[in-house]
């Protein structure tokens, strides 16, 4: 309605108005070249991981009527990247295509085990993934839940949960992850407690850039009004105070994926974390630095999976923050 | 101020047909905030007493002992300076802050006893409008459903129904129907103002709390709003406590109003009363400051001197006794009217330090021309006059002479200041009106 | 009259965004004379900062002067003038920016903000920030400053200048703030001092307290002010002549009392009208229908007529430039930019009236809605 449209251009130019709308997001990130680069990077990182879970599931299946038909006859399938190939059948410590000794059979050559190292890596991709989304997840919803519910209440409640909170900050990170796998895991260290272990020892930092938003959300007037309107506390937390604390947080859950993974392949490559023959970049890493003057191309392929992936994840996080974060945007 | 809030009787000059039924009724409310909430806030080491740590907290007083009514329909205007506790009396009003003391009684239940979801279920009868149009609307939600909000809150008809009374309500208040889906960004600030009011009334309430819902805007999108607020307050049968700052708006929108200071209530009165024939210094001193848009009406403006105390430590007696232009002189020294003024003026300097330092006679011949008063008042102006004076001052070091300035305040101070029935009683008097018939209390001792 | 301190001519500056370029400030002049106040007033959105700002040629990108002359004592703010290839390039007796920052600004033409917080550094003590500003300034010793910057802190009326000399902002109330302001513009005794809204912020009563103050130091040094402001009452207050800003243009300029009691502009009138007053009753303000429409796509013609009563055909085609209106009693010159004024011979007399204006003129209080205008 053209009558309305000319009404609302009342203020004037000089004060640009912010976007919320999700489009405005998605067109701000993907207008930066930096973060494209970024969400390119996580989407391919996501892709082959998805790609792997194919593989290693459906592509071996076949359904009753369609005997014939197997995925493997339309997509590449791997070997299972954890299959020791028996002896004589798989060369160890092969160096990859482009080098004189290589072959397109194996084009990032082989480890100490005669296995493919490019389907470990690939495989490597669907743990990291995993790995740091879950225990960033677990981090984040746990911090979200302490974070609002401390900041929104305040007082006691407050106090109480800042003080725990404060209590396992103040316990370095590295050595409380190690303490609690090897505790909750009786001696048999698993990647799952390494994932775990990571989350929780993340939930304060969640929390607390939570909390410190919904202090200053909690003194908008919109949050006084809905109180004044007699909204339920549990209401005005999910429909006000979460939604407006939430972008800050969005992205240093963004951030904190790449975080994350680093700190599980640096639990791995300790020994902590995934175990052989878990096709994980870090355990690989800790594998290979034995092999460092053999054949360095074995430590070189994980770090380089490492380094991309938590490259793009930093790279979509900082677009992300440029677009969520209205004082930025003029 | 027991009896501040009397119902006004007959108090309907302008508006014959207002009922005169008591809305809401606020006697001796309190609410003071203790500052820090911390686990080790407030914490005291003082190693002379046992246990040699103490908890205490500062209170700020920020309103202290306010009654009034408000009877339905009518608009009772609220106006003070900012930190006067306008704002802060307002929540409590409506209980979104506890109050301290005293008992809020709405449609004859008290809300200072009422909890959880009693009170919870209550907020469908009171409604708020915020000053800040920014602030007031959650961006991430359209305007449907900020105005959809409270009557899903009070479970307040079907989905569908909500929509059309939501759209309806945007045009009572001047938006269109197809506002509904806009967020608040798109709108400007008289429109989220509108916006504020259809939230507002969309459960259906009988008093609204106005916070200085005009103050952040122009002064031809204000008349806009004033205007509409004024409509729907007929229409809708409201009662409107309408807090504000700028006594133009107030004199334009209330019925009666109420002038608060400090945490107090210093004047109330029928508007017309009110804005004629103010009794309390400090109103008459609001009146004074504002600039009329008028050239040829040239305002004594600048009026009071100094500054609001803390609410943390408020002044005894009046609370505007500090910055009194009309400070009653203390019995026993016999000061005549002359010497009195000469004496506050004298006062007043010492305690600000307006004056640089000079010989004692010089200083004599600036505030006293007329000669000191006599007796013992004159005593403690020459103890003051010499303790300030360049003789005494010259070749201290700055603090030293800090010292002696504080001094003469001090000596100053307790002995005429504090000696004067505004520093020592609490002033609460009835005064008859000049206009009108209703009620008008002044807190001011001149009125004994 | 004598040459006037500041002279203003056609200054335009504009605003290159993304959405369209915004005539913030549009082709307006003025004049400002010795130890006179003058009032730039108008509603948020009509220019009157980002004019005052243009002076001292503070304006930030993507702001931009693009026109216009503007002189002080003599020298050349700014100023273009056509080169050999028809382009427009600054002229070379414009001051250098050096110059602006080392001659002008605060020396000569000193700024009181509206928020004294945002132009007072939290960290270091309000004496002596003073203390250093008048050092740098004047050149005094260290010493000498500090006494000077007591003596001015007790000039604007700062109890215990010396106990708070030593104290730092966020000790200071608002109105004491804005007095250490007024200290700090005072100190290098400039000719010139613009005044954004410096009251807008402050209680009534200290309001009253600041606009004594500036009244009693004008009249002790002879300063002159350009005081923005969006309040009429200070306007009738405090400023010896005004121009009223609407949509980057100035409408009317007149000596303060004809602009209250002559008023020329149908804009000055509505604002006039929509103000509620503290020394009567009215039972009805009358309010300006609409809000300001945007400053990149202004109304055709008269930039008033889709909210003006009076509009008629005419005022859509014509665009009214501030002309002479009239002369008052002490000969200075009240000007307007209206159609209905006979300087212009616009036609507006046998033109027909717009629409809106017959509904306007029968006294209607509240926007329908659904009506073309909106706020």
């Amino acid at each position: 309605m053209a009558v309305g449209e000319s009404q609302l251009e009342t203020d004037t130019g000089s004060r640009t108005e912010v976007d919320y709308g999700w489009r405005h997001t998605v067109s701000t990130v993907m207008g930066d070249t930096t973060a494209r680069w970024g969400f390119y990077i996580v989407a391919f990182v996501f892709l082959v991981s998805a790609y792997t879970m194919v593989d290693s599931n459906l592509a071996r299946l076949t359904f009753g009527a369609f005997e014939d038909f197997t995925f493997a006859e339309w997509l590449p399938i791997f070997d299972h990247p954890e299959r020791i190939p028996p002896p004589g059948e798989g060369e160890s410590n092969v160096p990859p295509a482009f080098h004189a000794e290589g072959s397109m059979a194996n084009p990032l050559g082989t480890d100490p085990a005669g296995r493919d190292y490019f389907t470990r890596i690939v495989y490597g991709a669907q743990v990291s993934v995993s790995v740091g989304v879950v225990s960033t997840l677990i981090g984040f919803v746990g911090g979200t839940i302490i974070g609002a519910v401390s900041g929104f209440y305040g007082g006691k409640v407050d106090d109480a949960l800042m003080r725990a909170v404060e209590t396992v900050y103040a316990i370095p990170p590295l050595i409380l992850i190690i303490v609690f796998t090897v505790f909750v895991s009786g001696g048999s260290p698993d990647i799952i407690y390494a994932v775990f272990g990571v989350g929780i020892a993340f939930i304060p930092v969640f929390a607390r850039i939570i909390r410190s938003e919904v202090l200053s959300v909690r003194e908008m007037d919109y949050i006084e009004a809905a109180r004044a309107s007699g909204v339920k506390n549990r209401d005005i937390i999910r429909r006000h105070v979460i939604p407006n604390s939430f972008a800050p947080v969005l992205v240093y859950a963004t951030l904190q994926i790449g975080v994350t993974i680093l700190i599980v392949a640096g639990l791995s490559f300790l020994g902590y974390g995934a175990q052989p023959p878990t096709p994980d970049w870090g355990q690989m890493l800790s594998v290979s630095h034995g092999y460092m003057h053999s054949n360095v191309w074995l430590s070189i392929w994980p770090g380089v999976a490492i380094l991309l992936t938590i490259m793009g994840f930093n790279l979509f996080g900082d677009g992300l923050q440029d677009a969520l974060d209205p004082r930025i945007d003029d | 101020m027991s009896s501040f809030g009397e119902t006004p009787t007959g108090s309907d000059s302008s508006t014959a047909e207002r009922d005169s039924e008591t809305l809401l009724e606020v006697e001796g409310l309190k609410k003071h905030f203790t500052t820090g909430s911390g686990l080790l806030s407030g914490l005291r080491v003082d190693p002379g007493s046992f246990p040699p740590v103490r908890r205490e907290h500062e209170r700020v007083r920020a309103v202290d002992d306010v009654s009034f009514s408000i009877a339905r329909g009518e608009t009772l205007g609220l106006v003070g300076e900012s930190g006067c506790g306008k704002s802060t009396l307002g929540r409590t009003v409506l209980r979104l802050l506890e109050p301290t003391a005293g008992t809020i009684r709405f449609d004859g239940e008290d809300l200072a006893s009422l909890g959880g979801e009693a009170l919870r279920r209550k907020r469908a009868e009171m409604g708020m409008i915020f000053q800040d149009p920014h602030a007031s609307l959650n961006p991430r939600m359209t305007v449907g459903t900020i105005v959809e909000e409270p009557m899903v809150a009070h479970g307040m008809l079907d989905g569908e129904g909500r929509e059309a009374r939501a759209k309806s309500l945007l045009e009572d208040v001047g938006l269109e129907a197809h506002h509904y889906h806009r967020y608040p960004h798109e709108f400007s600030g008289g429109q989220r103002q509108r916006v504020n009011l259809a939230r507002a009334l969309s459960v259906d309430p009988d008093f609204v709390v106005c916070d200085e819902p005009v103050s952040a805007l122009d002064v031809s999108v204000q008349a806009q709003v004033l205007n509409t607020m004024a409509r729907l307050q007929a229409e809708f049968g409201l009662t409107y406590l309408f807090i504000a700052h700028d006594l133009s708006v107030i004199r334009h929108i209330a019925d009666r109003v109420a002038v608060m200071y400090l945490g107090t209530v210093v004047e109330l009165a029928e508007k017309e009363e009110l804005f004629e024939n103010p009794q309390h210094p400090y109103t008459q001193a609001l009146l004074e400051s504002i600039p009329v848009p008028d050239p040829r009406e040239s305002g004594t403006r600048g009026v009071l001197e100094g500054e609001v105390p803390s609410p943390v430590d408020p002044p005894s007696g009046c609370r505007f006794r500090t910055r009194c232009p009309v400070l009653i002189a203390p019995e026993g020294y016999g000061f005549g009217d002359a010497e009195w003024e000469a004496t506050r003026g004298f006062v007043r300097a010492v305690k600000r330090r307006t004056f640089e330092p000079a010989p004692a006679a010089e200083v004599r011949e600036r505030f006293f021309p007329e000669g000191v008063p006599d007796g013992e008042a004159g005593e403690l102006v020459e103890t003051a006059l010499s303790l300030v004076s360049a003789a005494e001052l010259e070749g201290l070091e700055e603090d030293a002479r800090t010292a002696r300035w504080h001094e003469a305040s001090e000596l100053l101070l307790e002995s005429f200041a504090e000696e004067s029935i505004c520093a020592r009683e609490r002033p609460h008097y009835e005064v008859d009106p000049v206009y009108g018939d209703g009620e008008h209390l002044a807190a001011c001792h001149r009125h004994r | 009259m004598t040459d006037p301190l500041l002279r203003v001519e056609n200054l335009t500056t504009q605003f290159f965004t993304e959405a369209g370029t915004v005539r913030a400030v549009d082709s307006i002049s003025f004049e400002v004379h010795e130890g006179e106040i003058v009032g730039l007033v108008g509603e948020s959105g009509a220019g009157k900062s980002v004019a005052s700002m243009s002076l001292l040629r503070l304006v930030e990108s993507p702001g931009e002067i693009v026109a216009g002359e503007i002189t002080y004592k003599g020298r050349t703010i700014f100023g273009l003038e056509e080169t050999a290839d028809g382009s427009l390039s600054e002229r070379p007796e414009m001051l250098s920016e050096e110059e602006m920052r080392r001659e002008i600004r605060g020396n000569e033409i000193a700024v009181i903000f509206q928020d004294p917080m945002e132009s007072l550094n939290p960290v270091f003590t309000v004496g002596g920030q003073l203390r250093e500003f008048i050092e740098l300034n004047r050149g005094l010793s260290k010493r000498v400053a500090r006494e000077e910057a007591i003596r001015m802190l007790r000039e604007v009326g700062i109890p215990d200048p010396e106990g708070r000399y030593e104290e730092y902002p966020h000790q200071f109330s608002g109105g004491m703030r804005q007095r250490v302001l007024i200290a700090m513009a005072l100190a290098c005794e400039p000719s010139l001092i613009i005044a954004d809204e410096p009251t807008t912020a402050l209680d009534v009563t200290v309001e009253g307290q600041i606009l004594d103050l500036v009244d009693d130091l004008q009249e002790k040094y002879g300063t002159s002010f350009i005081w923005v402001t969006h309040d009429l009452g200070v306007v009738a207050e405090i400023c010896d002549r005004v121009n009223v800003m609407y949509l980057g243009e100035i409408v009317e300029q007149a000596p303060v009392d004809d602009l209250f009691y002559e008023t020329a502009h149908p804009y000055t009138e509505a604002l006039l009208e929509s103000m509620p007053r503290p020394d009567l009753t009215v039972e009805e303000i009358q309010s300006i229908r609409g809000v300001m429409p945007s400053a990149i796509a202004p109304p055709s013609g008269c930039r008033f007529h889709p909210r003006c009563r009076y509009a008629r055909e005419a005022c859509k085609r014509v665009h009214p430039d501030p002309r002479r209106v009239a002369t008052s009693a002490d000969g200075e010159t009240h000007r307007a930019a209206c159609l209905r004024h006979d300087v212009f011979e616009s036609g507006y007399e046998a033109s027909a009236p717009l629409e809106h204006a017959t509904a306007l003129s029968d006294r209607e209080v509240e926007r329908p809605p659904g009506g073309e205008g909106g706020e």
